[in-house]
């Protein structure tokens, strides 16, 4: 891992944890500050840093989706917020000042979702980690998942969902997961991660890693998003739906979703300044129902209706939906849902 | 002014002044609009923003003696934005030509919703008295069968 925090902050509710013990392992030499609450820290903090806080507050969220558009009655495990992969496109990039903070206190989590999700038997539930982290990019470090996949593996109507364009799956090789967790891959043409994903591993590498977690029995999902329109899109992402159909058998496919880029207008000037040599502002973007950025509705048509075109000429009947967008443009691209 | 910082201010402010020097006085929010529009444009097509001037279509509105000052302001604005968005801009031309087509009574307003990101019309009108209300009644029924958002979509993406 390239990325080293300049400091570590521990809250003291933590202090003792496995994830705190497991990260202080990783980096002996890297300056630890012990403080009561993340919040009263009066110090200089910014996305260097790494703060390992206590989750106080609610770990299951309903993904907040969007206004106006459909949802796709998600929910959100809330483990840390921040990321070093710094993708143009993350809405993370909102939070220059804020240090990439992990939740140490798992077993709080785990105790939040047995009741929770126990507490509504007869209904299903599907739910990520991957929302305000990259669920992977930081497992072999604070080896969170190690603890959250066995036990929520345990919840019958739970599908565990973690979300990624990590490469790093050795830690979930092992684990008991009783078919119960998918694990799902953000892709995009190898063009655009090179200009928008520089720090992320390569398509090939996160379909070598797919292909593990498949062979040690996971179910997977591939995630269209943020789709971008760019000259030449239709043969590029057609070369991304091919390599993946090649790798991974259909069976073994839980889901793929297609959701077009979208932005907060606040974003627009942070990804121009930050990411010079972006080209996703230049699209023909129109600000949607809500507020935010997206392409022109037809050009948003044709890429759903051509990406979902390229999957069903490589799979029938693996589940294809769309990411906060109407239902008419669903029916109108061809999209049928989950 | 938010602009990109590969596009220098100075060169937003230079290409405002030549658009003042052709006779738009240019308030406090067109500096804003027209400097944002052609930062947006400078940026997707790799230019500065005084090359965006020299477009046949800009050039000819600069220099149009007819027009005076806010009436080129609000075409240069209007070509920008049409440049920037160029499917939407055919979807808005093809719904106000069908709408046209339609002959409505001048009393109704048919709108679509911002950026037709919903497939619903709304229609409104005011009256006065019962035969103009009658009349606005019967000119409604040629709103019956016509697809005005299916047909300007549609005539959006076919450039041919």
């Amino acid at each position: 891992m390239l990325w080293k925090p300049r400091q570590i902050l521990i809250e003291a509710a933590v202090s003792t944890s496995p994830v705190t013990a497991r990260i202080r392992d990783h980096w002996p030499d890297i300056p630890v500050r012990h403080v009561e609450r993340i919040r009263d820290f009066s110090g200089d903090l910014g996305r260097s840093d790494l703060a390992l806080a206590a989750q106080r507050g609610q770990s299951i969220k309903k993904c907040p989706g969007t206004t106006a558009y459909t949802c796709c009655d998600y929910y959100v495990l809330n483990l840390g917020i921040g990321c070093r992969l710094g993708c143009s496109y993350c809405f993370l990039n909102h939070y220059m000042n804020t240090p990439f903070t992990i939740y140490a206190n798992t077993e709080r989590v785990i105790d939040d979702a047995r009741h929770y999700f126990g507490a509504h038997p007869a209904r299903h539930f599907r739910v990520g980690s991957g929302e305000f982290i990259d669920s992977l990019d930081f497992e072999a470090l604070a080896g969170v998942h190690e603890q959250l996949v066995p036990a929520l593996s345990e919840l019958p109507n739970v599908t565990f969902e973690l979300k990624t364009k990590s490469d790093r799956v050795d830690s979930l090789l092992g684990l008991d997961h009783h078919g119960r967790t998918v694990i799902s891959w953000s892709v995009n043409p190898e063009v655009i991660r090179e200009r928008e994903e520089v720090l992320t591993p390569s398509l090939a590498a996160r379909l070598a890693a797919a292909s593990r977690v498949v062979a040690a029995g996971y179910r997977v999902g591939f995630h269209f998003d943020p789709i971008i329109h760019f000259p030449g899109w239709e043969s590029a992402y057609k070369e991304v739906v091919s390599a993946i159909f090649d790798l991974i058998p259909a069976g073994s496919i839980a889901w793929i979703s297609l959701g077009a880029l979208r932005f907060h207008p606040d974003l627009k000037p942070v990804i121009e300044t930050r990411f010079p040599n972006s080209r996703l502002t230049t699209g023909e973007l129109i600000r949607g129902l809500d507020g935010k950025f997206r392409y022109f509705i037809t050009i948003r048509q044709q890429l759903f209706a051509q990406l979902n075109h390229f999957i069903r000429q490589r799979s029938p009947d693996v589940p294809i939906y769309l990411c906060m967008e109407g239902r008419d443009l669903a029916r109108k691209a061809g999209v049928s849902g989950l | 002014m938010a602009i990109s910082p590969e596009i220098p201010v100075s060169e937003i402010d230079g290409a405002l002044a030549r658009v003042e020097r052709a006779g738009s006085r240019l308030n406090h929010n067109d500096r804003r609009i027209i400097g944002g529009l052609l930062a947006d444009v400078a940026r997707r097509d790799s230019v500065q923003p005084h090359e965006i001037l020299e477009w046949a279509e800009i050039r000819a509105i600069l220099n149009d003696k007819k027009r005076n000052g806010p009436q080129k302001t609000t075409v240069l604005k209007r070509l920008l934005r049409a440049s920037l968005l160029p499917t939407y801009t055919r979807a808005e031309q093809a719904f106000t030509a069908s709408l046209a087509a339609l002959s409505l009574h001048s009393k109704i307003k048919v709108e679509h919703t911002p950026y037709f990101e919903d497939m619903t019309v709304s229609v409104s009108f005011t009256y006065r008295g019962a035969d103009e209300l009658r009349a606005i009644l019967e000119s409604l029924e040629k709103l019956e069968g016509s697809e005005l958002i299916k047909d300007a979509l549609e005539a959006a993406t076919n450039t041919d």
